[in-house]
């Protein structure tokens, strides 16, 4: 009798240390759960020195577009400010305006560097409208290749695809107001599709895994088997687009600027910016040249990092 | 008399492909018992994966009634009520493919928990993977926050067993557990399979082409031929009193290591490769490579027979224990002949 209280008694403590010592495994674990995955990627990613300028570079936008007006030597040159007394001064002649004035005598290093908000702002607005929708709807056809789900939802997707989204937005623009609201709200229904596709194509290689299978056998749902089984293993790809994109992004805001149907001036917007400024080329050419050096600048930034995402997820991203 | 646990009747499975209809399973009868290992043989492409997936639901039958613990389960596992698959798991031929590489063990093994709500919070299911990897003789503290890319072939087996047994299941497929691993963790796997069965008193639908492994583990052996059982038997009755053709040519294939083995061995080689199961052959659809196949063999196709007590074989020239109509010896001395032959012609060019 004895020996078995004492067997119970036994069983009973080594019980609560194995509970005191998982309690410490996962305490100290699942403070940084990512931490070994994102250590791995970071070495991957960091092994190209192209990625860090690219990380880099995109940093420094977006500090600008978040911090500008706090930086800048003339926060009020950003609106119809003027000064016609130092209209057109030449770069690198005056310390005041180290990147010379405009036809109104505004400095361009300011109004450069206040642009990088409207930029930045044009791609944050689309993408956070257009990667939650398109992979959401890829997803899900995606894990129902070859059911009614994935016809409807993919011929859907691909009758928007077919429309060019700076066609779409120029028109819409130009009918409605030319406002960038306008602009971003026409560009994301025509961008969607692409996200839509590339998850799918994803998702319906991922799907045929194993991992997929044994979760449905063992009773999983089916929203869980696609959120949490299969989406991770597409990051990489998705990532990839959304940092690539982000400069197409800009390149179509800017060049509704261009054409007079996205921001307008005053706002220093990048796009905007260029246009005004091209009627002064070539002899006043710092009024454009700079602005659109910042926008390659931004794009540079976003397609080296891109490339970098790239890399890092190569090996274990796409379920190999 | 042991329960039965599984059933399964006339169960076809024809997948429909641009080339045709490939018959992957063509009517198999059987059952398994409460607390059976029970073994699949065949060759690749005899249709054994497919048997395990059908029986999990994986692929829909096309036909035929299986039932689990007299539920009809004869339907994709998406239909299956929750607690039916609670009660049955899979491990899959490779385990790289079969665990998710963005979760760790915790997760993975902890998955089939939280589906079924045995856990709640996210401590308690770390204490009971815990002891789940304990039971599979992978160190917890080690491995549990790895990702299977970190893991080597016989670890991430393991961590799919544990994830197999965590909801304490009564059947679990194995579907040729070991053939992607190194003969040295084979063993170690075994083993565990072997002890996990007798502690959780789990059947197995144990799927491979290794014969010696199936010795160690089968208590019954099917085995399968182009989506047929062939013979289906006790475990000891089939390797040692073999009846089928077939099954005296795979047990020849069987390496040895003395000489007197070797003398046991029945000495009979299957001529060419397994047709395939698009196009069956006529009548019986071993008579392309049977070495003893007679007329009859060509035009109908043999029904699966008890010729003795839990002892069927489906073979025309099979009906009964002491009437084995073919005759071992004589057609070992044809062959010997057939060779002598060739060497004959060998020798003279």
């Amino acid at each position: 009798m004895a020996d078995e209280d004492n067997e119970d008694k036994k069983i009973h403590e080594e019980g609560e240390e194995v509970e005191e010592k998982v309690e410490e495994i996962v305490e100290e674990r699942e403070e940084s759960p990512w931490k070994d995955a994102l250590k791995r990627r970071w070495y991957r990613f960091s092994s190209n020195p192209l990625s860090l300028v690219g990380l880099a570079i995109t940093i420094i936008t977006i500090f600008l577009a978040i911090f500008g007006e706090y930086i800048v030597p003339y926060p009020s040159h950003g609106g119809l400010y003027h000064n016609y007394d130092a209209k057109f001064i030449q770069p690198f002649t005056n310390w005041k305006y180290p990147l010379g004035t405009d036809s109104m005598g505004r400095d361009v290093l300011t109004r450069t560097i206040l642009g990088f908000r409207y930029s930045i702002r044009m791609a944050v607005v689309v993408l956070s409208l257009v990667v939650p929708s398109g992979v959401v709807v890829g997803l899900v056809a995606g894990y129902h290749k070859g059911t009614w789900i994935d016809t409807l939802l993919m011929r859907i997707s691909d009758i928007f695809i077919a429309v060019p989204p700076l066609v779409l937005a120029l028109s819409i623009t130009a009918m409605l107001e030319p406002e960038p609201f306008y602009a971003m709200m026409a560009v994301s229904l025509m961008w969607w599709p692409w996200y839509a596709r590339i998850t799918y194509n994803n998702v319906s290689s991922i799907s045929n895994e194993e991992f997929v299978r044994s979760a449905e056998i063992m009773g999983d749902s089916k929203i869980h088997i696609m959120f949490s089984e299969i989406l991770p293993n597409c990051t990489g790809p998705i990532l990839t687009k959304m940092t690539l994109d982000a400069g197409w992004v800009i390149i179509i805001g800017a060049s509704l600027s261009f054409v007079g149907l996205g921001a307008q001036p005053p706002t220093p917007d990048l796009g905007t910016m260029v246009s005004g400024g091209s009627d002064y080329l070539p002899h006043h050419w710092q009024v454009s040249i700079f602005p659109a050096m910042a926008i390659s600048f931004i794009i540079l930034g976003f397609n080296l990092l891109g490339d970098g995402i790239q890399d890092a997820f190569e090996e274990s991203g796409g379920g190999s | 008399m042991a329960e039965n646990l599984i059933e399964v009747k006339n169960l076809k499975k024809y997948f429909d492909m641009e080339a045709g209809t490939v018959k992957a399973i063509d009517d198999i009868t059987f059952t398994i018992k409460e607390n059976e290992v029970f073994g699949l043989v065949g060759e690749s492409g005899s249709g054994k994966s497919t048997t395990g997936k059908v029986l999990m639901g994986i692929h829909p039958p096309t036909e035929g009634e299986i039932s689990f613990r007299e539920h009809d389960i004869s339907i994709s596992s998406s239909g299956r009520a929750k607690a039916i698959k609670r009660d049955m798991n899979m491990v899959f031929q490779d385990p790289g493919g079969s665990l998710n590489p963005t979760k760790t063990v915790l997760d993975i093994v902890g998955l089939p928990l939280r589906i079924h709500d045995m856990v709640d919070g996210k401590k308690e299911m770390a204490k009971e993977v815990y002891q789940l990897l304990n039971t599979v003789d992978l160190d917890p503290e080690r491995f549990m926050y790895r990702r299977p890319n970190d893991l080597g072939q016989g670890e991430k087996q393991a961590v799919a067993i544990a994830r197999a047994i965590a909801t304490d299941p009564s059947f679990v497929v194995l579907d040729e557990p070991t053939s992607a691993l190194d003969v040295s963790i084979q063993a170690k796997i075994m083993n565990i399979l072997i002890d996990l069965q007798d502690e959780y008193n789990m059947s197995y639908l144990f799927i491979t082409h290794d014969l010696g492994l199936m010795r160690n583990i089968a208590d019954r052996v099917a085995i399968m031929y182009l989506g047929r059982f062939f013979e289906v038997a006790d475990s000891h009755v089939f390797f040692e009193t073999p009846l089928h053709p077939y099954t005296k040519v795979l047990l020849g294939s069987f390496p040895t290591t003395t000489k007197e083995e070797e003398k046991l061995k029945p000495d009979l080689k299957a001529r060419g490769e397994i047709p395939s199961a698009m196009d069956l052959p006529s009548g019986c659809r071993f008579h392309t490579r049977c070495p003893f196949k007679e007329e009859k063999c060509l035009e109908t196709e043999p029904e699966l027979v008890e010729v003795q007590e839990d002892h069927f074989v489906a073979c025309h020239l099979v009906n009964g224990v002491d009437d084995v109509e073919y005759d071992v010896e004589e057609v070992e001395q044809e062959e010997k002949e057939f060779e002598y032959d060739i060497e004959g012609i060998e020798m003279k060019t």
